[in-house]
């Protein structure tokens, strides 16, 4: 049996408490058990930190997790999508990447060379779990964050970031949790 | 449907997505795999009832740029 997460939204503390808990819960259904958990996404990204504990939550879970982009997979929503390692497009999806960035906490020099060894840190962490995830060159990510780089989904088929382009709908009557946050 | 009439169905749905040069591969009873090009690829949906399919994938053997793989369903 497999069950079907349709996630739209914004990656902050509400949405991804969601998401976890679903991920979670469906993980103990043993009636019948669970095969696969199939999340539709669509986001533009958000925080960092709930970005990478949504990731170690999918790559961790008890029932392997299969993410499908439907619409924009940006920002930091590609470090969710590539904690999957089945990953599916329609044709019509978009990636983007780019640097990470802060809010200003302060405009003395040191604050402002905390934020300075955050994003660059941040910056560095997100390469590197993408590199490592999807085989591809870290140089490679370096470039494509550094310019801000968008993607179809058909560039993505070519570059690895997925695996096959198909179109998929949560079947009717299929097992389904909805997080919608437009 | 005999394999030849699924192998039609599935060049004519292709066809009309704008692929070209298709190549069938059989590896065994159950399994149809088409190797082709495209230019612009689209979400495939497969018009095959009972039968499983990849989606759109790269070619790795380099023969044509990208391949679907169909599986016979148990219960077909």
């Amino acid at each position: 049996m497999e069950y079907y997460i349709l996630f739209e939204g914004i990656i902050d503390q509400s949405n991804s408490k969601k998401l976890a808990d679903a991920i979670l819960a469906i993980a103990t259904l043993n009636n019948p058990p669970i095969d696969k958990i199939h999340i539709l996404m669509s986001s533009m990204g958000g925080n960092i930190y709930h970005g990478f504990s949504l990731a170690a939550i999918i790559k961790n879970s008890k029932v392997p997790v299969a993410i499908h982009a439907t619409n924009e997979i940006d920002s930091i929503a590609n470090v969710i999508f590539v904690a999957a390692k089945e990953r599916t497009a329609e044709s019509y999806a978009k990636f983007y990447m780019h640097g990470s960035t802060s809010a200003p906490m302060g405009f003395d020099v040191k604050g402002l060379l905390e934020q300075l060894s955050s994003v660059k840190t941040h910056n560095s962490r997100t390469t590197h779990f993408m590199s490592e995830n999807t085989g591809l060159p870290l140089e490679k990510i370096q470039k494509m964050m550094r310019v801000g780089a968008s993607m179809s989904a058909q560039e993505a088929l070519n570059l690895g970031w997925i695996s096959a382009i198909v179109h998929k709908e949560v079947p009717v009557g299929a097992l389904r949790y909805d997080i919608i946050s437009i | 449907m005999s394999k030849d009439e699924i192998k039609n169905v599935i060049n004519q749905y292709l066809s009309q997505a704008g692929c070209t040069q298709f190549l069938f591969e059989e590896p065994d009873e159950n399994t149809i795999i088409v190797l082709f090009n495209s230019k612009e690829i689209i979400s495939f949906n497969s018009p095959l009832q009972n039968w499983v399919s990849t989606g759109i994938q790269l070619d790795d053997s380099k023969k044509r740029q990208y391949k679907i793989e169909f599986k016979k369903t148990a219960n077909s």
